[in-house]
């Protein structure tokens, strides 16, 4: 992926440029897509074996597959050619993939996991010996979620969850280097529905495979939305290592909570990683917060609730602040930063502004449209 | 009777609080239209974010209505059930998602697998 320097940012802030190619998504699934190279005879033979769940396994594999390329908004006939074929090659090693004894059983992690675990424990390794004792599964479980279990020291990712988060964080992106989209914003025109079908399949009986594809308005918002997303599932890792390294199984509460994100806090801020900067890391921490806020708001109006979730992730997000003010985040991260904050903060007020029926019918709308392709 | 089995992703109100607590078996809500409920499983460890996994077996007489069944499992959960689950279907945590599933569980026979019953 290209340097995310100061300048580049600063460039994008004032130039949109014409985007109709496609981006591949390095840090994704590469070890998915090399495990299907020789299968394919053996999987053939085997189709009658398929559990009944297989459908909707191989659908949420495809989901996973589909989202390594990510296309441009002024895509040309032969781009969009282009992504038919990749697309056809995700949809059959999807269903080599789901066949597949190992993969079924245990799907390995991928390699934007890996490369996350990896640099995690690294840092970790000095002061925790026994971190390497603790094992990452990845999982494929319809749900936001990265979870710890004291009782086999192991951690569980749903690669659902990052590629869901993936395109919120490119959602994101888009609005804040598209000038029309911020001006919308600013004019008060909120895009309540954009994030909707997206988090959907979470809740109904829709295909993963029949979310929206979401275009990216210019290439660097594709690549940033990627860089986001890496530090938002380290940030999220660190943490589980957090509770696994230090708390005591049976015991929870927002004490331990705070410690792990401070924990976290300090694994990201020590060392952001390859082609990111302290002020990524504060952004992207900040917009996890608000998109999990966001998510839960839809949820709670389509479960007929019309409050406001309690939640103590307002509370967290402030242990963020002395990290950030002692690492000094660049004046562009912090207006970058800002703008999709309010952006995602306005989106949520404009959803929890409707009445659970009046989302529900938008939903069903959604629904009924991603059911018909 | 119908034994029914639901997968239930809850918001606790109190974000820790233990499984037994989160959907009180012994509510009034539940006893009052004649469901039992017990707790079959729940999520061991921490996650980021709030949700919690519990499973949990439903008794329902033939005579109660699906609707007011998913109205009192709603009532006994201490917090928002984000999303529920079934063995063939899944909806959210709305009493007419929760009553839909429940209703097209009790409409299959017990042993029926889901392929069967697609075809039907």
């Amino acid at each position: 992926m290209t340097s995310l320097s100061l300048c580049t940012k600063i460039v994008w802030l004032v130039e949109v440029e014409k985007f109709d190619g496609l981006i591949f998504d390095n840090d994704s699934y590469l070890n998915y897509l090399e495990m299907t190279d020789t299968r394919e005879a053996l999987i053939r033979a085997k189709r009658w074996m398929l559990p009944p769940d297989s459908q909707a396994r191989t659908e949420q594999i495809y989901f996973v597959l589909r989202s390594v390329m990510t296309i441009g908004r002024d895509a040309t006939e032969e781009t969009l050619k282009e992504l038919k074929e990749w697309r056809r090659m995700c949809a059959r090693n999807a269903e080599i993939l789901q066949m597949l004894p190992e993969f079924h059983e245990n799907p390995p992690l991928p390699t934007w996991a890996t490369g996350a675990v990896d640099q995690v424990r690294q840092q970790l390794r000095p002061k925790f010996p026994n971190v390497d004792e603790i094992t990452v599964k990845a999982t494929l479980d319809p749900r936001l979620y990265v979870r710890s279990y004291q009782a086999n020291n192991q951690i569980q990712i749903s690669v659902l969850f990052r590629e869901l988060l993936r395109t919120i964080n490119l959602g994101i992106w888009n609005a804040i280097v598209a000038p029309d989209s911020w001006r919308e914003l600013r004019d008060g025109r909120l895009p309540e529905d954009c994030f909707l079908p997206y988090f959907l399949p979470l809740y109904w009986n829709i295909p993963w495979s029949r979310i929206p594809t979401m275009r990216a308005n210019s290439k660097h918002a594709a690549m940033l939305a990627i860089n986001c997303v890496r530090l938002q599932m380290t940030f999220m890792i660190a943490h589980e290592f957090a509770h696994l390294l230090l708390h005591e199984a049976g015991r929870s509460g927002p004490e331990l909570e705070a410690e792990a994100d401070r924990f976290a806090y300090e694994v990201l801020f020590r060392d952001p990683g390859e082609n990111a900067s302290v002020g990524d890391v504060w952004m992207s921490s900040r917009w996890l917060f608000e998109i999990l806020a966001l998510e839960r708001t839809i949820s709670w109006r389509l479960s007929g609730n019309d409050g406001m979730p309690l939640t103590g992730d307002h509370r967290r997000e402030t242990l963020l602040f002395p990290f950030a003010r002692a690492a000094g985040p660049s004046m562009v991260d912090v207006n970058l930063g800002g703008r999709g904050l309010i952006w995602l903060s306005n989106t949520r007020a404009a959803i929890a502004d409707l009445t659970p029926v009046a989302l529900r019918q938008r939903a069903q709308q959604w629904s009924t449209e991603m059911m018909a392709g | 009777m119908k034994d029914l089995t639901l997968e239930l992703e809850i918001d606790p109100v109190d974000p820790g609080t233990r499984a037994g607590l989160i959907v009180d078996v012994d509510s009034e809500a539940l006893s009052r239209c004649g469901v039992a409920v017990h707790i079959e499983k729940s999520e061991d460890g921490h996650g980021f974010g709030v949700s919690e996994i519990i499973t949990i077996g439903v008794a329902v007489a033939s005579g109660v209505a699906s609707d007011l069944v998913a109205s009192a499992i709603t009532e006994a959960t201490n917090g928002v059930i984000r999303r529920v689950r079934s063995r063939r279907g899944r909806s959210d945590g709305s009493v007419e998602g929760i009553a839909g599933l429940v209703d097209d569980e009790r409409r299959r026979e017990p042993d029926t697998p889901p392929d069967e019953v697609s075809k039907q």
